[in-house]
């Protein structure tokens, strides 16, 4: 279990490396660069030169990047050349939005379709497996701007119960972005637990429980639900993954301060620093949640503990 | 279970009716409780003033550092908190006292300001001439400042609130050049102290309190300013909201005091809403299409006089600006100093526009390509269902404002669609005709145009400058290097009791005296 651990914390290195260097190439094939957004309109020649030189986008784009790599062996993330703010401390005050939304997002998510996923398996074919597929449907048809929109309309506009945007209003503020996240997780969520619940339910070994007599609530909650969590671990986990990367059109409409906008807003104005040291990160948490998730099989499946165990030995 | 989705269906549907009778009231709703408005205060100075006022910004501030915001709402926000030697009215166009108290010319290229005594900076410095000398000589390094503050000579302090400025060359808008936020003046002790964060050290009205990239700015009242007693609101809050729709609401909500840019398609929510006022202002940005004159194509005269007899401005206006605009006929700010468009010029003439394509050599018609910035993209499509009525077939080619920057400067396409907004003097037209400056999109070159420009500096006869520019304009207008299209219009928004802002050249607004009564 360690080593299988520790391998993964090491396979974690070449997948820094290999995205620091597609972010660095990919920045300086896109055309412009942070001089054409940092310099007024009315700048010369001269000036531009100036601020290539200021920024050090005058140099190869092999130096700079074995540069920046120098710089994040040491833990520096380098300073963003839009604010010049130090790249590390912008996105650790931006996580823990990001955090919070995703964390929300997901509660919702699975706090929502997994009831449904298992009402819907249970009765499947009934008229409720079809109302809540149509709701699946539903929530990853719309689109996430618009699902927020709406929110916005009615709940915020219309009837005044949540503020339209911003993080200012504690737990408030967090409901609107969380349910629209959410919504499109919900979906994916749902139909993976009732196909993950209709496996399962047909299974020999839950017919002979309820041959036994055990009553049905029972066969669902205590063998089914738990024999069926793997497929929804997994991608509870990856969707995790992607709140975590930044939910980018949720923040936008709902003025989210969170990583997602951060990185869009830093590729708008060229600002490869804080592209790549956001990624980097973004790159790092996700890689520890997989591993998470994969160690969180373990204590759902046995079978996989033991199969860690040896791999360990 | 049964009886669980029986009630889900329920609740679905109270919450259904709830909001659809709020959507049939819009006006009783939009002034119903909100969530997060701020409370109010009683300011100092008498009046019931709302305590923090906000405003809902739709482009990000890059940075509180006077020298280094480059962009207009990093200006807004350094105009809060920094000053110039010099501040502009842009009512009466009259130059007013700022850092400086007082200043005269006391040669041909020689100025002396005398600073006002007593003024501090927001760490409790007072505000003396070497931070002047200071202040200039650390944006003489830097991109955004270099080429106003590389005009000067020589700054010297004559005493500890006296500085002499004299410049290599005369140039009679000088002053208004440093009425710019970039030119605000900085405590020398904060910068050297502290390199990364000093540049937010100002000496303005307000004091920074917090700016956190690309979400929020707050600030707070400097009780030290020395024009105090006239500031009403204690604490200002610039938040950025990009999504227009959800800017609105917020003003709608009274989440924010002022929502500025509101989309001109929902501008009548903010008109119909008796508790909100929509303001709107002839904004300075002029929209237009620039010919690469160094290319083949771009180098016919007589083709561009055709596209712009083939562009009807009227129609781009409908499409692109919603029906908010002005059509432009001259390549110049609406008020700055110089503007005429009393010639003829080349407007919408389709048979004009065929003939001149026949005398062009392309009686047949071509394919050229356009670059524009993908924000303004359905102006260029109409322009391209425009131009194909007399032959032309325009590939476009659209990029982000960035890409589009560079691609200007590799000379790399024939038409280019672009707007642009101008300062305070002729500095801004001057860099967009002059032979080989930095904004001449159009790598246009005229000696005639070069020497008339060069001439308008040393001159300070208004009538006589004036007189220049208007010949400026005129061989423009015949040579067609551009085709100005049209003035943009600026849209903002605010509830009822909001006054004292001031609106500022190049689309500054300034916030400073600005309040709301309650």
């Amino acid at each position: 279990m360690y080593r299988y651990t520790l391998k993964r914390l090491l396979m974690i290195i070449p997948v820094i490396i290999g995205v620091s260097l597609i972010i660095f190439v990919a920045m300086d094939l896109a055309p412009g660069n942070a001089v054409d957004y940092l310099a007024p309109e009315d700048a010369t020649e001269e000036d531009l030169k100036l601020l290539e030189q200021q920024l050090g986008l005058d140099q190869p784009l092999l130096i700079r990047y074995v540069k920046y790599m120098g710089g994040l062996v040491q833990g520096d993330l380098g300073v963003s050349y839009i604010s010049n703010q130090d790249v590390m401390g912008t996105y650790m005050d931006r996580l823990p939005n990001t955090i919070a939304l995703a964390a929300a997002s997901i509660v919702v998510a699975v706090g929502l379709s997994i009831p449904l996923g298992i009402i819907s398996a249970v009765h499947n074919g009934s008229i409720r497996d079809n109302l809540a597929m149509v709701f699946a449907l539903l929530g990853l048809s719309m689109p996430n701007f618009w699902v927020g929109l709406l929110l916005i309309i009615y709940l915020s506009n219309g009837l005044g119960w949540f503020p339209s945007g911003g993080f200012n209003d504690g737990l408030l503020s967090l409901v609107l972005p969380a349910i629209t996240a959410g919504t499109g997780f919900m979906a994916v969520i749902t139909r993976t637990t009732r196909s993950s619940m209709l496996d399962v339910l047909n299974q020999d070994y839950l017919r002979t429980a309820r041959a036994k007599g055990v009553n049905e609530k029972t066969v669902v909650k205590k063998h089914a639900l738990k024999n069926a969590l793997i497929p929804i671990i997994t991608i509870s986990g990856t969707q995790l993954g992607a709140l975590l990367g930044g939910s980018v059109l949720t923040e936008t409409v709902f003025s989210w301060p969170g990583v997602g906008r951060l990185i869009i807003d830093s590729v708008n104005s060229r600002d490869t620093p804080m592209v790549t040291g956001s990624i980097i990160m973004t790159t790092i948490i996700i890689s520890l949640l997989l591993l998470a998730v994969d160690l969180l099989y373990a204590v759902v499946d046995p079978r996989l503990r033991s199969r860690y165990g040896a791999k360990g030995r | 279970m049964k009886k669980g989705i029986a009630m889900l269906l329920c609740l679905l549907m109270i919450t259904g009716s709830l909001t659809a009778c709020s959507s049939s009231e819009p006006k009783e709703t939009t002034q119903a409780a909100t969530v997060g408005a701020e409370t109010t205060g009683t300011a100092e100075t008498g009046g019931a003033y709302k305590d923090t006022l906000i405003v809902g910004m739709s482009a990000a501030p890059q940075t509180a550092d006077a020298q280094a915001a480059t962009n207009v709402p990093g200006k807004i926000i350094t105009k809060m908190i920094h000053m110039s030697l010099i501040f502009l009215n842009t009512e009466t166009g009259e130059l007013q006292p700022g850092v400086a108290e007082s200043w005269e010319q006391t040669g041909e290229a020689t100025y002396v300001f005398h600073l006002r005594q007593g003024m501090k900076f927001h760490n409790g410095e007072d505000v003396k001439a070497s931070d002047v000398l200071y202040t200039f000589a650390r944006g003489a390094d830097n991109a955004g400042t270099k080429s106003v503050l590389g005009q000067i000579s020589e700054l010297k302090a004559l005493d500890e609130y006296t500085v002499e400025l004299s410049l290599k060359e005369v140039d009679v808008d000088y002053p208004t050049k440093i009425v710019d936020p970039l030119y605000s003046i900085l405590s020398e002790k904060a910068c050297t102290e502290d390199p990364e964060n000093g540049g937010t050290i100002g000496c303005g009205p307000y004091v920074l309190d917090d700016f956190v990239l690309n979400d929020y700015v707050t600030m707070h009242k400097f009780e030290e300013y020395w024009d105090a007693e006239n500031l009403k609101t204690n604490q200002f809050r610039f938040r950025y909201i990009p999504e227009n729709s959800a800017r609105l609401i917020a003003l709608q909500n009274k989440e924010i005091d002022v929502c500025m840019n509101p989309a001109t398609v929902e501008v009548s929510y903010i008109a119909d809403d008796p508790s909100l006022v929509l303001n709107q202002m002839n904004s300075s940005r002029v929209f237009y299409l620039s010919f690469n004159t160094g290319s083949e194509i771009g180098q016919n005269q007589a083709l561009r006089q055709a596209v712009a007899c083939a562009v009807n401005k009227e129609d781009i206006i409908t499409v692109a600006a919603e029906g908010a605009g002005a059509p432009a006929k001259t390549l110049w700010s609406q008020g700055l100093l110089g503007f005429y468009d009393g010639f003829e010029g080349f407007s919408y003439d389709l048979e004009k526009a065929k003939a001149l394509m026949a005398e062009a050599g392309y009686a047949d018609g071509l394919t050229m390509e356009i670059a524009c910035d993908s924000a303004n993209i359905s102006a260029v499509e109409v322009i391209q269902s425009q131009l194909r009525e007399i032959g032309i077939e325009l590939t476009i080619n659209e990029m982000d404002s960035a890409g589009l920057t560079s691609y200007i400067g590799q000379k790399s396409t024939t038409l280019l669609y672009n707007a642009r907004s101008y300062g305070a003097t002729v500095e801004g037209p001057r860099k967009v005709f002059v032979t080989g400056l930095a904004s001449n999109d159009a790598f246009y070159s005229n000696p005639r145009v070069d020497e008339l420009f060069a001439a308008g500096g040393l001159i300070t006869d208004v009538a006589e400058r004036e007189a220049m520019y208007k010949e400026v304009q005129e061989i423009l207008a015949e040579e067609v290097p551009y085709i100005p299209l049209y003035y943009g219009v600026t849209y903002w928004g605010n509830v009822q009791g909001f006054d004292g802002m001031m609106t500022q050249s190049g689309g500054i607004f300034f916030y400073a005296y600005s309040y709301v009564t309650e």
